[in-house]
């Protein structure tokens, strides 16, 4: 008796305990659900980032987190609207000379910065010595090379004229890349100060950050009182935070999640129209694709809406071998959507003496789709009797031989001619291909210099269709990127090149 | 002393310090291999730790300054003598991802990762003594055979499936009781932001508590067929003090060598735990630095997570050594 008594008690302490856990954890579960709705005021994204993170604009290694810190401290010349075209923001015009050699920029007034000062011609000209600074080279340093550093002078406290070794035609334009954002003089990364619609209240590397509405801002105040930036990497993770209440957008969203996520209550896919198209690369200066026969015959091979649905699940477009989802302000270029034909792609192969070709097809677990799209074209080649072998590396093994891989896969986003200045003419970082056209070339070198945007878009026209006859990539898509956010939130916009992670002062709570 | 002489207190004593000193030794020994071997083997990895701090853009000129500055043209052996001589002064250097100092980087982490493990013990331990202690004295009940195939499913389920499970069940679809994201806030401490400890603690107690009890389970039923047992029975012994003076200490041994051991092998060995709820621990801490080719972090952490092993092993093998009865091979 004794004995069965001992034992209730202890399994009686037992449910007791076990109720006392239960009920401490509902309690705690209630704090903070409560919380959570007093503060709802505060934006909570959860982005990407590293331990790499920063405050600066200039010197960044363009992880995502830095990248939503920055656009939204600091504002650049100009930025993109939701499309590829531009607009002005701390810049009033721009005024070239005769052959765009010589820009004046004006800048609008009584624009404040975070510090109480007023922002002008001074912030720009050591914003643009700071990135062009060769002893810190920059990302946005490659991007206005053009730019001699020296001949950037003060006119005035409001106007800067930019000389420049060579003209250049698209000068407006290029200020809205996210990388030439403007800071204040004797900028302090530890103690960042800018323009920008939110201002600095805290930072740790590789978790959060922290920011408040600036209420001078000149544009107009933000839509929310303080923004909440965590890094998390996993994207599983990030989508649990925004279901269970955690954070209110989430940028990075697996194509695989979004038609789950689509169908929940309360949550809002923003299913962006990105140019980031994933490239098959081929090496153009080295057998066997230094043939244009045989690198017609793969662009032949890519069945484009398969790969769309498979490596994309749907969330893109098929791509025609042209770089630029959107080339807006022009017009779409007119060339015949290629389309698989494998016969002619095995007679292509036959004739550059290439039949039962063998190749190796270097990709990485970078931005989703890019192993999808390289298994699902080894799938493909087999019907034209090529092998493709997929190597699926690390991306410390692929970025040691990034530029160097015969076949492989990469990402790009960007407008046009910034797009082919890196990535489609020689002396361009991602150049994968080694293409280096007389005829490219040159028509690059001429849409450069014209400041006519009629005449550009004329040029760009031809430069693609170029790509389309001989180029080195199979661009077979362009691939949607996709946010989530809480259902709470009003004023996000999908966007071509930026993100409405970039544009937050634009969003608040319904 | 000959082996034919009776032991004395003293030569006991003297007799564990010696054991002690050996295996301190030892763990030196396999201290200065491990120090050697990660050293060796992040050499070994394919990508450059340049070229991953100067990404895609960099040129040829910047890659070459930056490992010059980097020293990682150096020959081997100097760089591993420089960076022991900075780790005996306590210097582990700096990260060259994040441009803080290692320590600064991990101590959080490891704070982190020692605060979720400690926790977890302290409700493991006591639930898989009970659980373990009333099972045994039941055995081949309904009730041990429910718990013991609870235990045994739970045990089996990867732990990135329990984890989601666990999100799914308590903070995303059923009910929202906790967050599912257990990221830190910084200059917070960590027992300030419990709420967020709960879903990985909890995964973690799961993992443990089934594994402990059935130890617990096996040893107790082990006692409790044994001579000694139906003797004191038999006695007419209380059954709480044949519980105490005669189970407990044998069914006790092997579960302090089990909880050393999940200890010892949690501080690095949680990652999917930390990753599923993006808890930032020093297994995940490590993993990136993997990924990023931040050398002097994953050097620093394997040799924290070397030193934990070590330490936690010795305090374990001393613990048991020390408590096991005398009739287990214990010492009197």
């Amino acid at each position: 008796m004794t004995k069965d008594n001992r034992l209730n008690v202890t399994r009686r302490t037992m449910l007791l305990g076990t109720a006392a856990v239960l009920g401490s954890a509902a309690l705690t579960g209630l704090s903070t659900g409560m919380a959570r709705a007093q503060d709802g005021d505060v934006l909570r994204l959860a982005v990407t980032g590293s331990n790499a993170d920063s405050l600066d604009p200039h010197r960044t290694q363009g992880q995502l987190t830095d990248i939503v810190r920055f656009t939204n401290l600091f504002d650049g010349l100009c930025e993109f609207n939701p499309d590829t075209s531009v607009a002005n923001v701390l810049a009033e015009s721009f005024t070239p000379n005769e052959d765009a050699t010589v820009w004046t920029v004006k800048l609008v007034s009584g624009v404040k910065t975070h510090a109480g000062g007023d922002f002008g011609a001074d912030d720009v000209i050591y914003s643009v010595k700071r990135i062009l600074d060769p002893a810190n080279p920059t990302k946005g340093g490659s991007l206005i090379g053009f730019i001699d550093a020296e001949k950037v002078e003060k006119v005035d406290d409001l106007t800067i004229r930019f000389t420049l070794a060579t003209p250049y035609g698209p000068f407006r334009e290029i200020w809205a890349n996210r990388y030439l954002r403007m800071v204040t003089q004797d900028f302090d990364p530890a103690a960042p100060v800018g323009t920008g619609p939110f201002k600095f209240l805290s930072f740790a590397p590789g978790q959060e950050s922290m920011f408040e509405r600036f209420d001078d801002y000149f544009r107009g105040k933000a839509g929310v009182a303080k923004v909440q930036i965590t890094n998390i990497s996993d994207e599983t993770a990030s989508i649990n935070a925004l279901r269970g209440g955690q954070v209110d957008m989430a940028y990075k969203i697996p194509f695989a999640e979004a038609r789950i996520l689509e169908a929940e209550p309360g949550i809002k896919l923003l299913n962006n129209p990105s140019g980031m198209s994933l490239p098959l690369y081929m090496r153009t200066d080295i057998a066997p694709f230094n043939d244009v026969r045989v690198r017609q015959a793969f662009r032949l091979i890519a069945d484009r809406d398969m790969m769309v649905r498979a490596a994309l699940a749907g969330y893109g477009e098929v791509g025609n071998d042209m770089q630029g989802r959107s080339i807006a302000p022009c017009g779409p270029t007119e060339v015949e959507q290629r389309k698989q034909d494998i016969e002619a792609a095995k007679k292509l192969l036959e004739e550059a003496g290439q039949s039962g070709l063998s190749v190796e097809l270097a990709t990485v677990n970078g931005t989703s789709g890019m192993v999808e799209c390289a298994q699902v074209f080894a799938e493909q080649a087999k019907a034209a009797g090529v092998t493709v072998k997929v190597n699926v590396l690390e991306e410390a093994a692929y970025l040691a031989n990034y530029g160097e891989w015969a076949f492989g896969v990469d990402f790009l986003n960007d407008t046009y001619l910034p797009l082919v200045a890196r990535s489609l003419v020689p002396g361009g970082s991602f150049n994968n291909t080694h293409w280096d056209d007389a005829e490219f070339n040159a028509l690059f070198a001429e849409a450069s210099a014209s400041s006519d945007e009629a005449k550009r878009c004329e040029i760009i026209s031809k430069m693609r269709m170029i790509e389309h006859e001989r180029g080195g990539n199979i661009i077979w898509g362009f691939a949607n990127i996709l946010n989530a956010y809480s259902d709470r939130l009003q004023g996000l916009e999908t966007y071509v090149v930026d993100s409405a992670f970039y544009h937050l002062r634009k969003v608040s709570f319904v | 002393m000959t082996s034919a002489a009776p032991q004395t207190g003293l030569a006991v004593r003297g007799k564990s310090v010696s054991w002690l000193g050996k295996r301190l030794a030892a763990s030196l020994l396999t201290l200065v291999l491990i120090t050697m071997l990660v050293f060796a083997a992040t050499r070994l990895l394919p990508g450059d730790m340049a070229l991953m701090i100067l990404g895609k853009d960099a040129t040829a000129e910047s890659l070459a300054a930056l490992r010059a500055q980097l020293h990682l043209e150096d020959p081997l052996w100097r760089q591993y003598t420089a960076w022991i001589a900075g780790v005996a002064t306590g210097d582990l250097g700096y990260s060259v991802i994040s441009r803080v100092e290692v320590a600064a980087l991990l101590t959080p982490r490891l704070q982190a990762t020692l605060s979720l493990i400690v926790l977890s013990l302290a409700v493991s331990v006591p639930l898989a003594l009970v659980l373990g202690f009333a099972t045994a004295r039941r055995e081949g009940s309904v009730g041990d055979k429910l718990v013991l195939f609870g235990s045994v499913a739970i045990n089996a389920l990867p732990e990135f499936v329990l984890g989601m499970l666990l999100v799914i069940l308590l903070s995303t679809n059923i009910w929202h009781l906790f967050p599912a994201v257990s990221s830190l806030s910084p200059g917070q401490p960590v027992l300030h932001q419990l709420d967020k400890l709960v879903l990985p603690g909890l995964c973690l107690v799961l993992l443990q508590v089934t594994y402990l009890y059935r130890l617990v389970r096996a040893a107790v039923i082990d006692v409790m067929t044994s001579e000694y047992f139906h003797f004191a029975r038999l006695k007419g012994l209380p059954e709480g003090l044949i519980l105490r003076r005669h189970v407990l200490p044998n069914a006790i041994v092997p579960a302090v060598i089990a909880i050393g051991t999940i200890f010892a092998y949690s501080v690095g060995g949680m990652v999917v735990v930390e990753t599923v709820f993006s808890y930032p621990g020093i297994g995940s801490a490590l993993t990136q630095a993997v990924g990023t080719r931040d050398l002097p972090v994953v050097q620093a952490a394997v040799l924290i997570i070397a030193v934990i092993f070590l330490i936690s092993n010795l305090v374990t093998d001393a613990l048991a050594h020390s408590i096991t009865p005398p009739g287990k091979g214990g010492q009197k």
